[in-house]
């Protein structure tokens, strides 16, 4: 009797063996949820390829999905991380790639963004031209919290990258207009398309999504000749993945044009090859503007700092 | 390094002075800290930069807006809940009057999340919802009808004929209230003012959802957000310590001018017939506070369930708060009565220790244990934290009516040598199967709608229906109503259900907090029991 019930316990636990592989990914709201983000598309595209699933693992925000890496340590189920940007790449955990307590073996560039303002052009018909302007204009505005999103540490670079030492003085002025600071990207664009205020701190390529797939033209972005802060978006391999070569068949994929054009018209973010037909043709298609130059070991060092400086702007 | 740039760069002493101070403390607060980096690349943003960006200002900050707040609502909530419980008072023959107080309680099992929802439909067109005013308005919106509710039973006390003189001196309304009815209230209007006052410092839902940003942010809050969200257990320390020593100020208080809640008094409650016509508009203003927030949601949520149902999420969450609610209302209900019957003087403060400590400080302790023992599921964690949020509730629900049987038959029952399960099945089972059921109504209602223990101890892949609900709220808010209906249906559900089993389909909103003790002497039912067994 025993010995069939150990048989049984080993069929059990070795029942998934026989399954198909797979591949877990760690990625956050704005990737994947019900109403937008190339995850879903992804993740079909590329399980016609293999005989595998894809298991995303949606983390609210990319700081937070870093801050769960980091706790889960070598314990970790993840096999590849999707999301990672230009700001973050000098985390302790992933230091310069080649240090032993790095997490991640290989970061590959699958897309990339511009941070831009958007705002709703049947309430401000005249968008501001600046940077400076926007911070002196009356409108409310929806940003995000640089501490738990990688916009809101966007814009806080962006800031201190303008104006240095003065950054304080700006975010006090900034301070009587903000609606409110959101947790992450995600709910900042839940809160603007329900028209709570007529600003909100996202994306150059925002309204595409709008005016393609929804059919809206109010949306617009900000267009700043001063230069915008952009980024790389990194697909991440990791070091204690049990998947190695699953995990570089998909990060290999994402780069293939079936991807990439998923990746434009589901994820809305700039593939890394061309840009396809339908942005083109759309009456708000901003080419990727001048960026703001900036490195990952500078945010690495001083976030911190800007942090507390943000919040001292915002509270006096 | 810092210390001499502070002191070469500054012209004025005194501003040297200060800089270094703080510099220094900057200094020691990063040495202490998780992220102790040295910098290595210095060139485009100076090193004095970072200075006079002291932690602790934003610290001293948060505890500021934290006991802003908490007055400023709490100033609000009152007056408001003594002019609607004045006005069902003077009206209580009125078909509405009775109608609102019998829906003065619904605010509390109803879950925090979905008022504030209802409050966001309702009030986010108006103004800007996600600030101090917002925090405010959402607590006077939820607090008043429960400060009313306590007030009313206070207004039992009041004799009659105190309102009789009243009348034969042709005393004005505002005139009655002043000579007649404050003096008796008073002590009263204390109490619920503390109880308020302690809530809305521990106010944990409301702020995270309306909070909107670093500058409108309670201590709970904050600790919660630097442990979760910031990964920086630094400042969730000091946070942690501002919160204890609030905590402990709060305690000396309560212990020295005696505030907290005091039990029924023996004497028998008596309502005054009065009619006050011009009063009945505030009630259907209180109607209306109550119910606009749900009535709102109603229609969007109609919309939206289809789509609701269809989400295999939403079925995993209830499927997980339902089975931690069912088993933690009885257990709940058990732990309850262990308190109430021991006549011991620790066991009322425990009781109210809610008040006190509030549940972030408990769920950051908690965390910190469940990372030193990880062997131990979260779920465990989480029905600690949740017990701690139901017992306060179920234990001023069950003492009331337990204290008031043994006043009245104990003393009988001894004598008589009825003891132990005797006791229990002939004279405390009957009286106390009503306030059981509502305990334990409660205990599972507030158990499925609590968020605050779920944003502890729930990982976001197995999220509880309120979690889900949260992060619903903040991205998909169309979905988020179908979500909200589920949740608001199966919690009045699941309070009802213990009344519907004992078939007590009428259920007394009056007695949620404070017993009306005499509906308890009325019955007589263990009187005739006792008679048909022939001891009396």
């Amino acid at each position: 009797m025993f010995k069939y019930l150990i048989a049984l316990m080993l069929f059990i636990s070795m029942n998934p063996l026989y399954g198909k592989e797979h591949l877990t990914v760690y990625t956050h709201a704005a990737f994947i949820s019900s109403s937008y983000g190339p995850g879903a598309s992804l993740k079909e595209a590329f399980e016609k390829t293999c005989d595998c699933i894809v298991q995303y693992v949606i983390l609210d925000t990319v700081p937070l999905m870093m801050n769960r890496l980091a706790m889960e340590g070598a314990k970790t189920k993840a096999d590849v991380i999707l999301g990672l940007e230009d700001m973050l790449l000098d985390m302790p955990n992933i230091e310069n790639l080649v240090q032993d307590r790095s997490q991640i073996e290989k970061l590959t560039p699958f897309a990339s963004h511009c941070l831009a303002f958007v705002y709703d052009s049947e309430k401000i018909p005249n968008p501001l031209k600046s940077l400076e302007e926007l911070i002196n204009s009356p409108h409310q505005v929806i940003l995000q919290d640089p501490r738990t999103s990688i916009t809101g540490l966007g814009f806080l670079v962006w800031m201190k990258k303008a104006y240095g030492d003065k950054a304080v003085e700006k975010w006090q002025k900034l301070a009587t207009h903000v609606l409110t600071f959101t947790k992450g990207w995600t709910e900042g664009k839940a809160l603007f398309m329900s028209g709570a205020a007529p600003i909100l701190f996202s994306y150059t390529t925002d309204p595409l999504v709008c005016e393609i797939a929804q059919k809206k033209t109010n949306v617009k972005a900000m267009h700043f000749p001063e230069g915008h802060l952009c980024s790389h978006i990194y697909a991440g391999k990791m070091k204690t993945t049990s998947h190695p070569q699953l995990a570089d068949k998909f990060i290999a994929f994402l780069l293939t044009p079936e991807a990439q054009h998923i990746i434009a018209t589901h994820g809305w973010i700039y593939p890394e090859g061309d840009v396809p037909e339908v942005w083109l043709r759309a009456k708000s298609y901003l080419p990727k503007p001048v960026s703001v130059p900036f490195t990952a070991q500078e945010v690495a060092t001083s976030k911190e700092a800007w942090v507390q400086e943000w919040l001292e702007g915002m509270i006096r | 390094m810092i210390l001499i740039h502070a002191n070469t760069r500054l012209v004025p002493a005194f501003e040297a002075v200060q800089k270094a101070v703080k510099a220094k403390e900057y200094l020691s607060h990063r040495g202490r800290g998780r992220n102790v980096r040295i910098p290595r690349d210095t060139l485009s943003f100076r090193r004095n930069d970072e200075m006079g960006h002291d932690p602790m200002t934003y610290t001293l900050y948060v505890f500021w807006f934290t006991v802003k707040q908490a007055a400023l609502s709490t100033l609000l909530t009152i007056p408001l809940g003594i002019v609607i419980a004045r006005a069902i008072v003077w009206n209580q023959g009125w078909p509405p009057a009775r109608l609102c107080l019998k829906l003065l309680g619904l605010p509390l099992i109803t879950p925090a999340l979905v008022g504030i929802l209802g409050f966001m439909t309702l009030f986010g067109g108006l103004f800007n919802v996600f600030s101090l005013m917002g925090v405010i308005m959402a607590h006077v919106v939820f607090c008043s009808p429960f400060v009313a509710l306590f007030l009313i039973n206070a207004w039992r006390f009041i004799p009659e004929e105190h309102y009789r003189l009243a009348a034969q001196l042709q005393l004005s309304s505002f005139r009655i209230f002043s000579y007649v009815e404050f003096p008796h209230l008073r002590k009263a209007i204390v109490e619920v003012s503390w109880v308020c006052f302690c809530l809305f410092l521990n106010s944990f839902t409301t702020v995270m959802v309306l909070g909107g940003g670093p500058q409108k942010t309670t201590l709970s809050v904050a600790l919660y957000q630097s442990l979760f969200f910031f990964y920086n257990p630094q400042q969730g320390f000091n946070f942690a310590g501002l919160q204890l020593f609030l905590t402990l100020g709060l305690a000396m208080f309560t212990f020295i001018f005696k505030v907290l809640p005091i039990g029924p008094s023996l004497k028998t409650p008596s309502f005054p017939s009065l009619r006050s016509p011009r009063q009945k508009p505030i009630i259907f203003l209180a109607l209306l506070l109550i119910l606009l927030p749900l009535l709102v949601i109603i229609v969007p949520s109609l919309v939206a369930l289809p789509q609701t149902l269809s989400n295999p999420l939403v079925g995993h969450a209830l499927l997980k708060s339902l089975g931690l609610s069912l088993f933690l209302g009885p257990l709940s209900v058990i732990l309850t009565v262990l308190l109430v019957v021991p006549r011991n003087i620790f066991v009322k403060p425990v009781a109210s220790l809610y008040l006190l400590v509030p549940p972030a400080f408990l769920g950051a302790l908690l965390f910190y244990l469940s990372l030193e023992m990880p062997h131990l599921s979260s779920e465990v964690f989480l029905m600690i934290v949740q017990l701690f949020i139901i017992l306060p509730f179920s234990f001023r629900l069950l003492k009331g009516p337990y204290d008031v049987i043994q006043t009245t038959y104990g003393d009988t029952a001894k004598g008589l040598g009825i003891t132990g399960f005797q006791k229990f099945r002939l004279i405390d089972w009957p009286l106390l199967k009503k306030p059981l059921a509502t305990t334990l109504g409660v205990g599972c209602a507030l158990s499925l709608g609590d968020f605050q223990s779920l944003a502890f101890f729930a990982s976001p892949e197995s999220p509880g229906l309120a979690s889900l609900l949260y992060q619903q709220m903040a991205r998909h808010f169309d979905e988020s109503m179908g979500t909200a209906l589920v949740l608001l249906v199966v919690c009045y559900f699941l309070y009802q259900l213990p009344h519907w089993i004992l078939k007590q389909s009428h259920f007394d909103w009056k007695n949620l907090y404070k017993t009306n003790r005499s509906s308890f002497l009325r019955k007589q039912e263990p009187r005739e029991r006792l008679k048909k067994y022939n001891w009396l």
